[in-house]
């Protein structure tokens, strides 16, 4: 099956992707790193090709199961990681992330959904792609701040001391996600709109979504006072609840009653 | 000195939190006391009930940028408590179900508004504390115009706005649902909470269609529970007659496929002046067939028989009965009849011998139970009526879908009806493990065509109709017992609007203005 396959190679180039650049980062080898940087990204253009495949053989976006965003969020991991390390220069990124993104897409391997083509009349809108997409974005970012306050923390607890610079880096990431974030939310609302009658029903899947906007405003704003450094556990803590609102929804007491469900 | 003293006190969470928390402590004493109830605001000006106080609060904020109450209430503490108090409340309504059914157990909880927390004055009251920390703090900041002070101004104010709309929204908005049945004028809006409310208009449907998506085919294993889809792989082509696919090492052709069936029996008279029952299904621009009954599959009856469902009140239960029983055994080609009066239903069956077998069961909704059933295309079920009785349509407003299709494998061949509907599918096993079977069919697109004063218009899904600052949004349908469908609008009315997409327009550009600010800041702090 050409979708097995392809996530399959794509976990496969991701590890050994990320075990190379763990390696050139402990060997002080950055030819070895950049080797580690060049496969995980063919692996993520193998991601973009499955995507694709799945659009065309569907007839439609593949976003609408939980299996088909994981496979857009584990797509995104890599892209926000490799523009983190053009942009600010640290391959702090790449190790974790990819191990994130595995994980996500052996939870998609594990977990097969029947792949159906219909979309319902809700989801036939323009709205679908980008709001589905920037949320996305946003949640790969504010994993990867995640991921590196949490390698920032245990490199504290071994006793390493990193420059100013690198500590910022998972402050840096919430800042690129909340207004991805924010993006995704607005465009969420106008669609409901449409779609619905109104913009905001206090859905349980939209009251996390705020509840996860709401959260991201604390760290940020800590930081916006000019001289205070953000603690490393406010990112941190930020993605159990990304996970959460994602998912975790589905399990909370009043998810009857939430009309922003997964369908298989 | 003391008024420098008091100018310079910073703003502390303890006061914050004592504030906020006395507020909300003190609302919810009074909702458990007696449920207080907020004036609706339907006639109010949106525009100047919330931009006049908050350019009240937003000149407070410059003008009196220094006094300590201003201070307070603009302060970053006072935010996030303010922020974390209404995250509370809000995580609380999606833990406890809101709006539970009566007679659910949830007395204190209902008593302190948990059960509807979005709407209680306490949470409401929280909502406000942001909009007037937020307009004041953003007042506060245009002492000094920079780059920054417009970004923070421009998503504070924003966000304030479409707080401010939203509770002003609540306040002031008509929500309800509009029913709209073929032909018929409705003008009456179903509230909420029971009530009605008569619009000033009325829409009248003059036609509603739903078009379905191409049928799905799909390999599925039978289990216990019944015809199960396989999980993952590539989808297989759309269904449609004539056409071959290669599935599992058969060669599967599609003889008709039927992607949606619609009931419609009604009453007839023959050329000799006898009463008779004209039973037909029509399907989406195709022939006629009936959707697939699950107890009573082709499989099972021999040949392709066709059955029939009729539903006769009490008082000509009895004539449909030996009507029943007469058209069985006369009609060759009948294999099963469903005779119901809405609380019992009494199937026949007739077995290859010709013997016709009675069952006798106690379930008003049998016949939505019983699922969709198959008849072969273009037969029609003919009977005599004794007595009075009244027709009805078959009880089954899901669209089913169905085809038939012949399988063959290494000289082997297999064909028959497969089918999918609301209470599981039917499917034509190949093989051990391996059953082609139809994915539930989904409507592609369902549409409302409608006549409002004079003009004609179309409501569809994520194309709602605005009229008079009302909008009206195609929600779903619904089909009655005579099988004629129902167009289920949404109607809204919030004058807070117009706010709310400016609101959301402003944060949304602050909010991309910010990626400016942090790198900006970390070179002034390097500097």
């Amino acid at each position: 099956m050409m979708d097995s396959l392809l996530l399959s190679a794509s976990c496969t180039l991701f590890a050994i992707g990320a075990m190379l650049d763990v390696l050139g980062m402990v060997r002080r080898n950055e030819s070895l790193q950049w080797k580690g940087a060049l496969l995980i990204a063919t692996g993520w253009l193998m991601l973009l090709g499955l995507l694709l495949w799945l659009w065309i053989t569907l007839g439609r976006p593949p976003l609408r199961t939980l299996g088909e965003t994981r496979i857009l969020y584990a797509a995104w991991l890599p892209a926000i990681a490799l523009f983190a390390r053009w942009r600010w220069k640290t391959s702090l990124l790449m190790a974790p992330m990819a191990a994130m993104a595995v994980l996500f897409l052996l939870l998609v391997l594990a977990t097969p959904e029947t792949r159906v083509k219909a979309l319902m009349p809700a989801l036939q809108s323009a709205w679908f792609v980008p709001h589905v997409v920037v949320y996305m974005a946003s949640y790969a970012t504010l994993a990867l701040a995640s991921l590196s306050a949490l390698v920032l923390l245990i490199r504290r607890w071994r006793g390493i001391q990193d420059p100013a610079a690198t500590l910022e880096l998972p402050i840096r990431l919430l800042w690129l996600g909340f207004p991805l974030l924010t993006c995704g939310l607005v465009i969420g609302a106008i669609w409901a709109k449409s779609a619905w009658g109104h913009y905001w029903t206090w859905d349980p899947k939209e009251t996390w979504a705020f509840l996860t906007w709401a959260f991201y405003l604390i760290p940020l704003h800590q930081r916006a006072q000019a001289g205070e450094k953000t603690s490393l556990w406010m990112p941190l803590l930020g993605f159990p609840i990304v996970l959460l609102c994602w998912f975790g929804v589905t399990y909370l007491p009043t998810a009857s009653q939430s009309i922003h469900t997964y369908t298989d | 000195m003391q008024q420098v003293a008091l100018d310079s006190k910073e703003p502390s969470y303890t006061e914050a939190v004592a504030l906020l928390g006395g507020l909300v402590v003190g609302l919810l004493c009074l909702q458990a006391l007696r449920t207080p109830s907020i004036p609706h605001m339907a006639t109010a000006p949106a525009a100047w009930c919330i931009f006049a106080p908050m350019a009240v609060l937003f000149t407070i904020g410059l003008a009196w940028s220094k006094n300590v109450l201003v201070r307070f209430l603009s302060g970053v503490p006072f935010a996030i408590v303010s922020l974390i108090f209404t995250t509370i409340g809000a995580l609380l309504g999606t833990l406890i179900v809101q709006h539970p059914r009566a007679g659910d157990a949830l007395g204190m909880l209902q008593k302190l508004g948990l059960t509807d927390v979005f709407h209680t004055p306490w949470f409401a009251a929280l909502v406000l504390s942001l909009v007037v920390n937020l307009s004041l703090a953003s007042g506060r900041r245009m002492r000094d115009v920079r780059f920054s002070d417009v970004v923070f101004c421009t998503t504070h104010v924003g966000t304030a706005l479409v707080l401010a709309g939203g509770l002003f929204g609540n306040l002031s908005s008509v929500q309800g649902t509009l029913r709209l049945h073929p032909g018929k004028a409705n003008g009456t809006l179903e509230l909420d909470a029971g009530k009605t409310l008569e619009l000033p208009f009325s829409l009248v449907l003059t036609s509603f269609s739903v078009e379905p998506f191409p049928l799905e085919l799909t390999l599925g294993e039978r289990m216990d529970e019944g015809v199960v889809p396989r999980k993952g792989g590539k989808p297989l082509p759309a269904l449609t007659p004539g056409k071959s696919l290669d599935i599992a090492g058969w060669r599967v052709t599609c003889e008709s496929a039927l992607p949606s069936a619609e009931p419609d029996l009604h009453i007839m008279e023959d050329p000799t002046g006898r009463i008779v029952l004209d039973l037909r299904l029509k399907a989406h621009d195709s022939e006629i067939q009936f959707p697939l009954l699950q107890e009573f599959s082709p499989r099972e009856l021999p040949g392709d028989r066709f059955c029939g469902l009729l539903e006769a009140k009490e008082n000509g239960a009895a004539a449909i009965l030996a009507l029943a029983r007469q058209a069985l055994a006369q009609d060759a080609a009948m294999g099963a009849l469903f005779v119901t009066d809405g609380h019992r239903m009494t199937t026949f069956v007739k077995d290859e011998a010709g013997t016709c077998v009675e069952k006798h069961g106690d379930d008003a909704f049998l016949p939505i139970a019983l699922g969709p059933m198959i008849l072969t295309p273009g037969r029609l079920y003919r009977a005599q009526v004794q007595g009075t009785w009244k027709a009805a349509s078959v009880l089954n407003p899901q669209p089913t879908g169905a085809a038939r299709v012949v399988a063959e494998k290494n000289g082997q061949r297999k064909e028959g009806w497969i089918a999918s509907g609301p209470d599981g599918a039917d499917g034509l096993d190949l093989e051990p493990g391996v059953t082609l079977m139809l994915l539930n069919p989904q409507p592609k697109s369902f549409q409302s065509d409608v006549l409002l004063e004079g003009r004609k218009h179309v409501i569809r899904v994520n194309a709602p109709l605005v009229h008079q600052a009302w909008q009206f949004t195609q929600a779903s349908y619904e089909v009655a017992s005579t099988g004629q469908p129902i167009s289920v609008l949404r109607a809204m009315r919030d004058p807070s609007l117009p706010v709310v997409w400016t609101g959301l327009v402003m944060l949304l550009v602050g909010s991309m203005g910010a990626l400016w600010i942090l790198p900006n800041l970390m070179k002034r702090e390097q500097a």
